[in-house]
């Protein structure tokens, strides 16, 4: 008897599996296009860094300027990330020390701000731009004894490519702790990726720094 | 007629087929979301946990009535994972992952795994009766540990952020965890809620033991083998235990003091000599003095004749002394019996003193006309006054330093990292 049922069901089945086909196909798009909608506004969820008007953003004009060919660099060269990374400093200007697996380059007049490089593990080319910002806003909460909200950190000119990252920083002053500001470089190199973040607590000066960050290639 | 059967019979099936699929769909939504937030959620902690921690903004520190502690630090990723927990729960609620977590924090030698130099929770607290109740205790160590973790305005709750808070203080430095315990134990004297917690759940104004309590009762304590249980002699183990407690900021319970009393041979044959409590208190005398800085004071042993009611009224009520009366028969006892007086009060104009009776059984007592019941659940409580007290008095044994007195001081040199490693 059970098995007579059976057979009914399987029969109307098979001759209604165009039906069936059809219904999958058209419920694989909807979900398709439900996925797709679920992971957009995830972007601009709360939990993640305030982030300003990127690069992307800027006019036209500045945009499309010719290219002007770039000075040699000047100073004293730092090798990093096996060769593969190099950056320019002034060593009348900067020192450079090194702390376990992070190297901290200084100014030698005015201690508080400073460049931290330092390698992680994993490859780029997984991480979205916005998961880049949060890694960006995390490497400037781990100057913190207690760090600011994620939300509380403001991210602006964020900019991608396949192998680098940039970003600025701004973080209101949080507990004892002075405002400060911050340039994040990331850059792809083999499996893991280089960081580079110039820190500058509120009334620091940096620009010794900062010449030594944008001078950061491959 | 047959045709249109047919007809029905496909359109049926169609919609089954359709709903079938509909049903795959849903899954398959489903399942891709889900995928999809997990590998969102953790891709960046990956790279988070491997980012160094120069800390050199702000200086990890906070100041309760002027003592600057360190604190504890955490990545704020680390944090930000447990916005959303799955469950809370509150003070007052009953839970058995409230029970989880006392026992994790348990001090208990015999049963503790991870906290035996702590009294984060102590015995009276996981007592089958209460231990899945969230008690008051619980809930001022919990405020405790945030305002280490920076996280004082967080409502104290059992959440997936405390449970694991309390997992990463397991591995942390001996010198914070006991700045987190002196801490909380400073808090609970400040609110004058230190003691122990009673079998309904309910904060005792004092740390109070009953010798008559089912976990000893039966316990033997006996004079030249008589069989005496502390049930039948115990009440200056428990009135001793009720005292050490007060001044040594701990759960000491009869248990123990017995265990003192026989070690040092004190039992006589009505029970333990007054001796025994300045002899008891000179070799323990600084028990607690390395955890917590507090030192017990040696007994002034004071005969009948020489107390004056008034006077020892004043210090406990204003000094914060502690005292045990050594009554002979009258309206508490038919033989001798020690008991604690542990406040001194004015009920409608008449002063009483609060007297923690270590043998339960109210029913036993005369002279109702001068005594008054406590404002607490415990029947172990009750106001007397001091012309009762006095009558029955054979002695007083004088405590005469503040049990509120507790030196609050940090050991921590530095802040500490719950998680991973700091830069030096």
């Amino acid at each position: 008897m059970k098995n007579g049922k059976y057979q009914k069901h399987r029969r109307a089945f098979m001759q209604n599996r165009a039906y069936f086909v059809i219904g999958l196909v058209l419920c694989m798009v909807i979900a398709a296009v439900v996925l797709i909608c679920s992971v957009l506004p995830k972007k601009q969820a709360p939990a993640e860094p305030q982030t300003a008007q990127t690069v992307q953003e800027q006019p036209a004009s500045e945009a499309a300027a010719p290219a002007v060919e770039e000075p040699a660099p000047e100073g004293t060269e730092y090798a990093f990330a096996d060769g593969a990374l190099q950056l320019y400093y002034d060593d009348a200007a900067v020192c450079v020390s090194k702390s376990g697996d992070l190297i901290t380059f200084s100014e030698k007049k005015d201690g508080t701000a400073r460049l931290d490089i330092q390698m992680l593990e994993g490859g780029m080319e997984l991480l979205t731009q916005s998961e880049l910002d949060r890694i960006a806003v995390g490497l400037l909460q781990a100057y913190y004894y207690q760090a600011p909200e994620t939300e509380a950190v403001s991210v602006s000119g964020s900019e991608k490519t396949d192998t680098t990252y940039r970003c600025e920083l701004s973080a209101p002053a949080y507990r004892d702790a002075l405002a400060a500001r911050a340039s994040v470089r990331i850059f792809a190199v083999g499996d893991n990726v280089w960081c580079a973040i110039l820190l500058c607590p509120e009334g620091a000066d940096g620009a010794a720094l900062q010449a030594a960050l944008d001078s950061v290639s491959f | 007629m047959t045709l249109c059967r047919m007809q029905k019979q496909h359109r049926k099936a169609s919609v089954f087929a359709f709903l079938c699929a509909a049903v795959l769909g849903c899954l398959l939504i489903a399942g891709g979301t889900v995928h999809a937030n997990a590998a969102k959620e953790s891709i960046t902690d990956l790279y988070l946990s491997q980012v160094r921690l120069p800390q050199v903004l702000g200086n990890g520190q906070f100041t309760y009535d002027e003592v600057s502690f360190y604190s504890c630090c955490i990545p704020r990723y680390m944090l930000e994972r447990f916005e959303a927990s799955e469950y809370a729960i509150y003070p007052g609620q009953t839970d058995e992952r409230v029970g989880t977590l006392k026992k994790l924090l348990n001090s208990d030698a015999k049963n503790a795994e991870f906290f035996r130099d702590n009294e984060f929770v102590t015995y009276t607290q996981i007592r089958p009766e209460v231990v899945d109740y969230f008690d008051e205790h619980l809930q001022t160590l919990l405020q405790c540990i945030y305002q280490f973790c920076g996280l004082e305005d967080k409502t104290p709750c059992v959440d997936e952020l405390t449970v694991w808070l309390v997992d990463q203080l397991k591995y942390a430095d001996a010198d914070i965890r006991h700045d987190i315990e002196a801490f909380y134990k400073y808090r609970l004297n400040e609110s004058g809620t230190c003691g122990t917690i009673s079998r309904d759940g309910s904060l005792d104004p004092l740390y109070y033991f009953a010798q008559t309590d089912p976990d000893w009762a039966n316990d033997i304590f006996e004079f030249e083998g008589n069989g005496a249980t502390l049930k039948d002699r115990g009440c200056g183990c428990a009135s001793a235990g009720m005292i050490f407690s007060a001044y040594h900021k701990v759960e000491i319970t009869p248990k123990w003091m017995s265990f003192f009393a026989l070690q040092d041979d004190y039992p006589v044959s009505y029970g333990l000599p007054n001796e025994y409590f300045s002899g008891i208190a000179r070799y323990y005398e600084n028990l607690e003095k390395e955890r917590y800085g507090t030192v017990m004071p040696i007994p002034s042993i004071y005969e009948k004749r020489d107390v004056d009611m008034q006077t020892l009224a004043d210090q406990i009520a204003n000094k914060g002394y502690l005292a045990i009366i050594h009554v002979l028969a009258g309206c508490f006892t038919s033989h001798e019996h020690y008991m604690v007086l542990c406040d001194y009060t004015e009920l409608d104009g008449v002063g009483y003193f609060l007297v923690a009776d270590p043998y339960v059984m109210p029913s036993r007592y005369r002279d109702r006309d001068q005594l008054r019941n406590a404002d607490s659940t415990n029947e172990g409580l009750i106001y007397a006054t001091s012309d009762l007290l006095y009558r029955d008095m054979k002695s007083i044994i004088l405590f005469e330093k503040d049990h509120n007195e507790f030196p609050l001081y940090c050991r921590s040199a530095a802040p500490v990292m719950l998680v991973g490693e700091a830069e030096s």
